[in-house]
């Protein structure tokens, strides 16, 4: 298998965008090329990944849509879905394509329009990524079934709703510092609290917003790399598991499988630990998500993570910050994008064109996209090309 | 509740625990293996539901619940407003939500 590369990043504001999922695609993958100094006609083939285009927009088969607009060849084009872990997968599906020699140069996107529908059709819409018969029709939206996750890890290890509260406070703090995303004011814990609520401890400011937005890297072959850029950053790993798709399947609902088994999968092939990673951008869709995903990478012990933000271990400035873009709780959550939107943070963090929120001196970084309320998982880790 | 249980059908492969008679799993497609339990378990988990998918009214609601016998099961909770990890629940029914429970405390107070 080959070493692959990046050597281009584009990326669309986050948030209400007034342009259609085709427009806001094309833009990510554009300012992606032009970045790589790679032209549409050299790109062999194309990834997007993107949830749930016809049920938000109406339309399907964006895949060729997006890249005939943007101009490239008549190359493979593949829409990819893994629900919000599906940029991930399509970022894991251009890495493969490359590693293997099937091909040369892979552009990968991820896009989703969410803002088309209220707020009560996208719960439904974001409901059908779990199981429809056990869990759907039960009214387990997403923010109940993360909810449940909280309430279980609060009973069992003592983590506190200020522990959640804490996690969105600080990605707001990251957000303020990202001119591309949704959310742009910082808050306080107190708000949080506050907030209109939206299922058991989680409210409205727990969760990630319904957000418009694109994404897109250009994958190479690392050896051509560093003659077509003058800051690749390496693919060290990319991992992929799955989980049980439902909570009542899952034997401990504070601990999501896949993630465990991605990250240990990612760790093996990069061969790194944990202390290695100097930032990282996790699934936090709803706070508690957060706190879950550092322990099931193997950041903090298990039933520890709630005092990560509390102590100011993942904040900016600290011991290894995460979610500098703000994550999806600031960045924004376009559920298509966020994978592939993690991967351009973390490559231009590595670049050290990061501006307000840059890491000093950051290496290595890790990337935990999560589908579902654990069935799926994503796990990539960076690091500059040498 | 009937007197002497309630008959259920959990799925050997996916342990998906089911209400109706069927042949097969209704999701996986893989046997189920019968079981009459007593239709008491505890709450796992739990959480109030405000802002409910498509139609659905809220607020409401729902809880992971371990049945005695069968395993865990997502449903809702009626005749409740407060809730409590740990706490008895029984069987109540279903309905086009799938089952429901009620908490065995209020059940008792209920029936005096």
């Amino acid at each position: 298998m080959r070493s692959v590369a990046i050597i281009g990043i584009g990326i669309t504001d986050f948030g209400l965008q007034p342009e259609g999922i085709v427009s806001l695609g094309v833009a990510a993958c554009r300012a992606a090329l032009v970045d790589s100094g790679v032209g549409p006609e050299r790109v062999d083939a194309f990834f997007l990944g993107n949830f749930a285009g016809h049920a938000f927009t109406g339309q399907n088969h964006l895949a060729p849509m997006i890249a005939h607009a943007a101009g490239l060849g008549p190359v493979p084009c593949t829409r990819v879905e893994g629900a919000c872990a599906s940029g991930g997968l399509a970022m894991r599906q251009g890495v493969l394509a490359v590693a293997s020699g099937a091909a040369d140069f892979v552009l990968v996107g991820g896009a989703e329009k969410m803002t088309s529908v209220g707020t009560s059709k996208t719960a439904e819409i974001l409901a059908a990524a779990g199981d429809w018969e056990t869990e759907g029709v039960r009214g387990a939206t997403f923010p109940a079934l993360f909810a449940l996750m909280a309430r279980r890890h609060m009973h069992e290890f003592g983590t506190t709703r200020e522990d959640l509260a804490g996690v969105a406070v600080k990605n707001h703090a990251h957000g303020a510092l990202n001119p591309g995303a949704h959310f742009r004011e910082e808050i306080t814990v107190k708000e949080v609290l506050e907030a209109r609520p939206v299922a058991g401890l989680l409210g409205l400011l727990d969760c990630s917003p319904i957000s418009d937005g694109a994404a897109a890297v250009v994958l190479c072959p690392s050896e051509m790399a560093a003659d077509l850029h003058a800051a690749p950053v390496g693919v060290l790993a990319s991992a992929q598991a799955s989980g049980p798709p439902t909570l009542s399947a899952s034997r401990d609902i504070t601990c999501l499988r896949a993630t465990v088994r991605a990250a240990e999968e990612a760790f093996r092939e990069a061969g790194l630990q944990p202390e290695d990673i100097d930032m990282a951008e996790v699934h936090d869709c709803f706070t508690i998500a957060e706190i879950l995903a550092l322990e099931d990478i193997g950041f903090y012990p298990r039933g520890e993570g709630g005092r990560a933000a509390r102590e100011g271990k993942t904040a900016l400035g600290g011991a290894m910050p995460v979610n500098t873009s703000g994550g999806l709780k600031a960045k924004g959550h376009p559920v298509g994008a966020t994978g592939v939107a993690q991967i351009c943070e973390i490559a231009l963090q590595l670049r050290g064109e990061a501006g307000a929120r840059q890491v000093p001196g950051a290496e290595i970084g890790l990337a935990h996209n999560l589908g579902g309320s654990g069935a799926t998982c994503a796990v990539h880790i960076l690091g500059m090309c040498t | 509740m009937m007197a002497g249980g309630v008959t259920v059908y959990v799925c050997e492969a996916c342990t998906r625990i089911q209400f109706e008679e069927q042949e097969s799993c209704g999701v996986c497609g893989s046997a189920l293996a019968e079981k009459i339990i007593s239709g008491r378990g505890s709450v796992y988990s739990f959480t109030k539901v405000h802002i409910a998918p498509g139609e659905m009214e809220a607020p409401y609601l729902l809880a992971m619940v371990e049945l005695e016998g069968a395993g865990r099961l997502l449903a809702r909770l009626e005749g409740a407003d407060f809730v409590a990890v740990d706490d008895s629940i029984v069987f109540e029914g279903t309905s086009r939500l799938g089952p429901c429970f009620r908490l065995e405390r209020i059940t008792e107070k209920f029936h005096g």
